[in-house]
């Protein structure tokens, strides 16, 4: 398991090739980064996306 | 290769910079050629000429060759009414291709009416809708000139209900393109 904010900064940094976002009940975004040839799945429950309270409320690194 | 030395492979930049080139010939004789870039950045061009006389010579258009270097982008949104946003990072561009959506009544009583739904491409940063797409049970295309998302940009993707009904609507939109 990487650090808590690892799929957040490959978000800012575009570093990913698929971006699925689902808005959950609770107004946060459900959000999985794929990358080619990056062996990790990055999923993340996010409030306030782009927002001065943004928050990762959760984050998964699930490995292929 | 320097001169003086005897070497059987060269590995190398050459850059220029210069008000003016009067001529610039460059010939390369080589059994294999890894890579060659050019980029040239000119307020004006007179001429270019590329002589290629080689067995094979693969050239793409530039989402295929996007995907050959691994920057393709697809953005998913599957929350009808919602949307995915992404911010283009600092010196990057995004350019958008093609843009699609699918929806359907999950209801059963509504099975048979007529599913309207649309996908919506904003830049959220200038407020200016970039493509639209939509019909009944969805709909696609591909854009001849991509959408372009300057850096820094956020950019939003719509997936909306517009049918007279509200069947339990569910869908998917999806757009792709890529970034450089």
């Amino acid at each position: 398991m990487k650090g808590k904010r690892e799929g957040i900064k490959k978000l800012y940094a575009g570093d990913f090739n698929y971006m699925a976002e689902e808005t959950l009940p609770d107004g946060s975004m459900l959000i999985t980064l794929v990358k080619e040839g990056d062996k990790h799945i990055y999923k993340m429950k996010v409030k306030d996306l782009y927002g001065k309270n943004e928050e990762v409320l959760e984050e998964e690194v699930k490995e292929l | 290769m320097p001169s003086g030395l005897e070497d059987y492979s060269y590995r190398g930049n050459v850059d220029i910079t210069a008000q003016t080139v009067g001529n610039l010939a460059v010939d390369i004789a080589a059994q294999t050629l890894a890579t060659l870039g050019i980029n040239i950045t000119a307020q004006s061009l007179a001429e270019l000429i590329i002589k290629i006389n080689a067995q094979a010579v693969g050239i793409y258009l530039q989402p295929e060759w996007a995907a050959l270097q691994g920057i393709q982008k697809t953005f998913l949104c599957s929350t009808m009414g919602s949307y995915t946003s992404y911010t283009v990072p600092k010196g990057k561009t995004l350019y958008i291709g093609t843009l699609t959506c699918v929806g359907l009544a999950t209801n059963s009583e509504y099975g048979t009416w007529e599913t309207l739904v649309e996908a919506k491409v904003i830049d959220w940063t200038t407020t200016t809708v970039l493509g639209l797409i939509g019909g009944e049970g969805g709909g696609g295309i591909s854009f001849p000139t991509p959408m372009k998302a300057l850096a820094e940009h956020e950019v939003r993707l719509y997936l909306m209900n517009n049918s007279a009904h509200n069947g339990n609507v569910a869908g998917e939109a999806l757009m792709t393109g890529y970034e450089i």
